[in-house]
């Protein structure tokens, strides 16, 4: 079904994702490991800095702001931080999860380049706390690397050190929202912060300039070095630069993390392609996709050809957030898959703001009424305008009520679900019970 | 609130100022005032549940969202925590704001009981309040609400129910940024979050009813007002705590003539809205089965009710033959308690008509009141600004609890520095330079600080004496040092305490110095000026400088200097004193010297106990007469500084219980003498017509700025800008709009009276009010431990301050907060409260003795000896041993000295 020519450089993050022990140093050196960072030690931290500026690497961690921008931002001062965000812990985002358990090293060597080019001395990875194996793996190869001179003090006797903490999460979604993390990382309560004042590149931890980066996005660092910032910018489309890992689940017949060439490869291509997706479970029709996580709104088949950039999705009011792309099939419930979805925001409200704090459980109580047949009729404009009153206006990218993005998230799926699905609803409350159970 | 055209231009050149629109209007504000402030000054209140203007914002419970334009149009913005800035386009009543209140209180409410009519809070609730201003007429909310097991005691004092809170945080805040004990704190997550202690440890702060009174809610309530009463039949009345010598400003509230809780009031100058428990939660102790009902005389042998004829006539029979002949065989011993109008009585009474100078109501560890009156004093607002600030003696969050506060806040906003001179490790010792001291080393430690630490081989004093002679050094006279003063001990002044204040006066010139008594008894300052100590006179003067006491009736002025308290109670015991009076004091349980005291109380002839709580002493009494306490009386107190506010009555007490004043005018009528005043406002106006540190008080004292004015006055008004209040806090309090002006300061004082003299101690030129001795530069010298006993046992070695085989120490007695005097015991839910009985001892003696932590000692003094759990604190000095003063270690009162015997 497919015509897209993979591009040749492909695949750079996921590259060692196939091979058997790449989370060892000795794999990973016999797989060009170690190199970009040799190369970033003969040049000068700035210029490094600018390679990465030239790549247009924008985040993966979901907001997707240009990573040599947000380097640029940072404070100077004496004490600064590089802090890796690897608390990957919404549903249906596992692209961290692979990097973390299969190519520590690749991560370790990034934070090395970036914490560089940054002039940081210390930098920390927080890894969710869930990831039992990708920790030890990752502690494991840190202790490799440690030994082999590419972390600590003066690596590869180049006069430059670093010292990397690996930090478990202790379970806690909200910890993935960067200024939670630093709360957390500091030993507090994982709370968001304020911004302004508390931007992490001027107040973060410890009060300190810091840099936060996604796990995928420092992945990228090493053959950005050996390839120059240039040849990244060259693959993909406008400002969607390089490629990226997609984590495709659902009812889909191959899901998994596909890493494809940013703009040049569809929803279509990607859910129905033989070499990704391979089509939809049980050969059903396609209902509807969340295009970037839990947290964005739903796509109908109607969004299907539409590239993979961060504009195209935005233009079209949804995003791409952390690459998660969810395929609901048509046996899918629309208002229960709505319902879990809220469950688990629900459940991971920090409870620090009130919106956030009684409105996902709100929300939550009423979308369970809905799917187990106990809704009332006004129960479906009851429940938008309580997603209202956390994100105004409902619309995209949202208003908030609230502190942080969690809150805002929560409407998404249930504005959508009502939106797309409003007739499913409506079934579920007229005939009392779910119309998609058998 | 200013949008004059000629503001406009001053706001350019100010920077301080920024100018922007809130509704419509515009307002200049100072720069980085919050928004929800610079709406107040707009006449725009915005609604709010976390946010506390004393402390740190945090904008988490969304309630203060305001509208703010910005370049991608307004958003939604907690105003709370933005702060002003120039050009600002602010709407507090858009529709999108409205819907935003809305929201927030209709989801704060889903799972809030709707228990209003059995809450506490319920009728003075903000949640209740701001919900029929701000919120839905009806829930939409039909499903269950979140439960917990409720209420739950959290401490002695405190109990939470978690379903009635809202996650506002103030609670958890205020323990860990205002009392620097996190000892509550979240629990939990989302809806489930809940305030918590940490397992098996109680909320045993000494602060803890503050987050009672912080609460929006119901969720935190005090069992001393649980269910006594319901708002809306509350009355209350503005006074001052008089538990300790700070002075905290209050509002006494009372339901049915019946006192049922205190509040703090924020007051710039002195507590800012913060109370300790023992002032907020003592009232309780007016309502004790120990409160004294009716005067009484002992009849065949046992005290029983009399009639006021009977007891005043026996009183003044006593009293008159006093002034007869023998005006030096009568002592008075007592009267902090006392307001400044009563203690003006009293002296009028015993100076000025009996003709005694036997007049002591100083703390027994005061020493002189040289420094009192000899030195520039600091206000607590100085001390808090200071650059540098020492502490010499108690622990004050023992001694003086809110000023611990001010402290701790003043080091963490301000980065002052702090040099802690103490006997033992306090809470403010993490922030500090702590340098140890016993009765024994003062002299020689501070000789040390002020040598650069020469001749000290202790790096704690090598530290700290850097620190003072770099701020010395600084030789600038912007730069400030604030010198907070006691004794270590709560029985025995420290030796050359005087001399090291007059040296380190000298130290720091020209940078300038301030200093701060603390007072171990609440109203000593006031007692103290109203002449109730020998030699002294009202107003700070002394026995002679008479002039003006004359022109009032004080006919029989004595011209001999008086005996101070230990003298008398000498004479007494030796059966050379015919009466002795005791006011407001229980000897047999407080004096240092137990024995002295009991061979007082029984060779003297005539005990007069003039108390409002029966106690060991006057169960001894030949006569006993009840008066009026907090809450029941009116007059002024004046605390450390000297502040005069007004203490005053909102119940009656016990109907035989009769004001001291009144107690004292009474008692000369009885005697044929006329007292010249028959009403509180007419002794207030005497005092401010003969009290020359009480001059200026152009319609007397009664009428006082609600945060009170500091005597003796400046000759320059002070204005003071009004900081915002938390108006959920304290509903009705009608002073809080003029906090901050005194409103008699600038009044003219005669030159002669004035505090513009100034003398020099040392090199150093002071200005103080000096109709005391002058304040002399006093050598430094080392005294023993021992010299501060009575009669020491000398055998115990002066020059053997420790004895390495029986490990001899030096014991230290220090004041608790939570202590077991009259207060605390009478007070029903405080005396629950148990107070744990340790000795403190340094690491080295632990190790001699081989204890540790958590073991039992017994310490052994003469024949008396107690045991003790060990706390192990290096900021304990080598060979001192630190006790409370607690009923467990009085027995080692006496006048064997203080060198114990410590042992397993």
């Amino acid at each position: 079904m497919s015509d897209i020519i993979v591009n040749k450089n492909l695949p750079i993050v996921s590259k060692r994702l196939g091979i058997e022990e790449a989370y060892k140093l000795e794999t990973y050196l016999s797989t060009g490991g170690y190199e970009g960072l040799k190369k970033a030690l003969q040049m000068n931290p700035e210029d490094v800095a600018d390679e990465v500026m030239k790549a247009s690497l924008l985040g993966r961690g979901g907001a997707g702001f240009p990573a040599g921008r947000k380097w640029s931002m940072l404070k100077p001062a004496r004490v600064k931080y590089l802090v890796i965000n690897g608390d990957e812990s919404e549903p249906a985002t596992f692209k961290d999860h692979d990097l973390i358990e299969r190519d520590p090293h690749q991560i370790i060597e990034g934070v090395v380049v970036a914490s560089y080019a940054l002039g940081v001395n210390q930098a920390f990875i927080f890894c969710r706390g869930e990831f039992a194996l990708g920790l030890e793996r990752l502690q494991a190869a840190l202790n490799e690397a440690y030994d082999y001179g590419a972390v600590g003090a003066d690596i590869f006797g180049s006069g430059f050190s670093v010292d990397i903490v690996v930090h478990p999460g202790a379970g806690a979604y909200i910890c993935g929202e960067e200024t939670s993390l630093l709360q957390s990382l500091e030993g507090k309560r994982g709370y968001p912060r304020i911004k302004p004042p508390y931007f992490p590149a001027v107040m973060g931890l410890y009060n300190q300039p810091t840099v936060v980066n996604n796990i995928e996005t420092v992945s990228n660092l090493p053959w950005i070095v050996l390839n120059g910032g240039d040849a990244f910018a060259a693959m993909g489309q406008d400002s969607s630069a390089g490629s990226r890992i997609f984590a495709l689940s659902g009812q889909v017949k191959r899901p998994g993390n596909y890493e494809v060439e940013m703009g040049k490869v569809t929803f279509r291509n990607l859910i129905f392609d033989e070499s990704y997706g391979g089509g939809i479970l049980d050969d059903l029709a396609l209902k509807a996709f969340i295009p970037g996580g839990v947290s964005a709104p739903w796509f109908g088949p109607e969004h299907l050809d539409l590239p993979l950039t961060q504009e195209a999705i935005a233009n079209k009011g949804s995003m791409l957030g952390s690459g998660s792309v969810v395929v609901f099939n048509e046996s899918t419930c629309p208002v229960k898959a709505a319902w879990r979805i809220s469950k688990f925001f629900y459940r991971e409200s920090c409870g620090q703001c009130t919106p956030c704090r009684e409105g996902s459980g709100w929300i939550e109580k009423i979308m369970h009424r809905i799917e187990t047949g106990n809704g009332r009729m006004e129960d479906i404009d009851l429940v938008m305008d309580v997603c209202d009153n956390i994100a105004p206006g409902l619309s995209w990218p949202p208003k908030q009520t609230t502190i942080c993005v969690l809150g805002p998230s929560i409407p998404s799926s249930i504005v959508s679900a009502v939106n797309m699905f409003k007739q499913d609803f409506i079934d579920h409350i007229e005939k009392g019970k779910c119309t998609f159970d058998k | 609130m200013t949008s004059s055209d000629q503001t406009e231009d001053k706001v350019e050149l100010d920077p301080s100022k920024v100018k922007l629109t809130i509704d419509g209007i515009e307002v200049v504000v100072n720069k980085g005032e919050l928004l929800i402030e610079a709406a107040a000054k707009a006449g725009k209140f915005v609604p709010r549940f976390c946010y506390h203007p004393r402390m740190e914002p945090v904008g988490v419970c969304r309630m203060c969202l305001v509208e703010v334009d910005s370049p991608r149009g307004p958003t939604l913005q907690p105003s709370c925590y933005v702060p002003a800035d120039n050009g600002m386009v602010v709407n507090t009543q858009s529709e999108a704001v409205k819907k935003a209140q809305n929201g927030v209180l209709e989801y704060l409410l889903i799972n809030h009981p709707l228990d209003c009519p059995v809450c506490d809070k319920g009728g003075e609730c903000p949640l209740q309040d701001q919900t029929v201003a701000y919120g839905p007429g009806e829930s939409r909310f039909i499903e269950e609400k979140r439960h917990f097991a409720k209420p739950i005691a959290i401490s002695q004092l405190v109990e939470l129910d978690r379903e009635r809170c809202i996650q506002c945080s103030r609670c958890t805040r205020f323990s860990e940024e205002i009392a620097g004990e996190a000892e509550i704190d979240f629990l939990g997550r989302g809806d489930r979050t809940e305030v918590a202690i940490f397992p098996s440890q109680p909320f045993d702060s000494y602060f803890s009813g503050n987050t009672v009174q912080i609460c929006p809610v119901g969720a935190l309530t005090a069992k001393p007002y649980r269910f006594k009463s319901r708002p809306w039949d509350l009355e209350q009345v503005e006074s001052t705590c008089t538990s300790c010598s700070v002075g905290c400003r209050v509002a006494a509230q009372s339901s049915a003539n019946q006192v049922v809780r205190y509040l703090g009031i924020d007051v710039d100058e002195i507590n800012q809205s913060w109370l300790c428990d023992r002032g907020r939660f003592g009232f309780e102790s007016i309502y004790s089965a120990n409160r004294l009902q009716a005067p009484m005389m002992p009849i065949s042998g046992n005290l029983q009710d009399v009639s006021w004829p009977q007891a005043i006539e026996k009183v003044a029979e006593v009293f008159a033959e006093h002034q007869l002949k023998g005006a030096d065989k009568i002592g008075i011993i007592g009267g902090s308690r006392l307001t400044n109008e009563s203690a003006y009585a009293y002296t009028k009474l015993f100076k000025g008509l009996i003709g005694t100078d036997n007049v002591d109501a100083a703390p027994f560890n005061l020493g002189s009141v040289n420094s009192l009156y000899g030195l520039k004093t600091a206000t607590i607002n100085e001390v808090a600004e200071s650059d540098l600030i020492i502490t010499i003696g108690s622990n004050l969050k023992e001694t003086a609890p809110i000023l611990f506060l001010r402290i701790r806040d003043a080091i963490l906003k301000r980065d002052s520095k702090l040099v802690e001179v103490g006997p033992y490790s306090t809470p403010l010792s993490e922030y500090a330079t702590h340098v140890n001291i016993n009765f024994s080393n003062f002299s020689e430690v501070i000789s040390s600080l002020l040598n650069g630490g020469n001749g000290s081989d202790d790096k704690q004093i090598t530290l700290a004496a850097e620190l003072l002679k770099s701020v010395a050094q600084t030789a600038d006279a912007n730069v400030s040092v604030a010198i907070v003063y006691s004794s270590i001990d709560a029985n025995r002044p420290l030796d050359n305490l005087e001399a090291a204040l007059s040296k380190l006066a000298t130290f720091f010139s020209p940078v300038t110095v301030r200093f701060l008594p603390v007072l171990s008894k609440p109203n000593a300052m006031g007692v103290l000026d109203m002449g109730m100590y020998p030699n002294l006179l009202p107003g700070r003067s002394v026995l002679s400088s008479a002039k003006l006491l004359k022109e009032v009736g004080w006919e029989k002025l004595p011209t001999k200097v008086g005996v101070d308290a230990t003298n008398l109670l000498e004479m007494a015991a030796a059966s050379k004193l015919d009466t002795l009076v005791l006011i407001g004091t229980d000897i047999l349980t407080d004096f240092y010297d137990l024995e002295l005291a009991e061979k007082a109380v029984a060779n003297v002839k005539n005990l007069i106990c003039i108390d409002t709580h029966i106690n060991s002493t006057n169960a001894k009494a030949t006569c006993v007469l009840p008066a009026l306490y907090d809450a029941e009386r009116s007059g002024t107190f004046t605390n450390m500084e000297g502040r005069v506010s007004k203490i005053a009555s909102k119940v009656t007490g016990p109907s035989l219980a009769v004001d001291d004043w009144a107690i004292a005018v009474q008692i000369a009528d009885s005697m044929g003498e006329d007292m010249g005043f028959e009403s509180l406002e007419e002794i207030q106006a005497e005092i401010s017509q003969v009290a020359p540190a009480y001059f200026g008080f152009s319609k007397g004292l009664n009428v006082l700025g609600e945060s009170g004015v500091v005597v003796p006055m400046g000759s320059k008004p002070v204005s003071i800008e009004r900081r915002p209040h938390d108006p959920i806090e304290v509903p009705g309090i009608a002073s809080t709009n003029h906090q901050g002006t005194p409103l008699y300061a600038g009044a003219v004082i005669p030159s002669e009276y004035s505090d513009e003299n100034t003398f020099k101690v040392g090199s150093v030129s002071m200005s103080y009010f000096r109709l005391v001795d002058e304040f002399k530069e006093i050598t430094l010298e080392s005294k023993s431990a021992v010299s501060s006993g009575t009669s020491g046992d000398d055998k115990n070695s002066k020059s053997r301050p420790a004895d390495q085989d029986r490990n001899i120490c030096e014991m230290v007695v220090v004041e608790s907060l939570m202590d077991d005097g009259t207060l605390i015991k009478s007070a029903a839910t405080l005396s629950e409260i148990k107070t744990d009985n340790v000795a403190k001892i340094s690491p080295s003696l632990a190790n001699s003795v081989g204890c540790h932590a958590g073991d039992s000692i017994k310490l052994k003094l003469g024949s008396a000896e107690a045991e003790f759990d060990v706390v192990v604190d290096s900021g304990v000095a080598e060979n001192t041993v630190i006790v409370k003063k607690l009923d467990a270690s009085k027995v080692l009162y006496g006048s064997n000295g203080l060198l114990v015997e410590v042992k397993k």
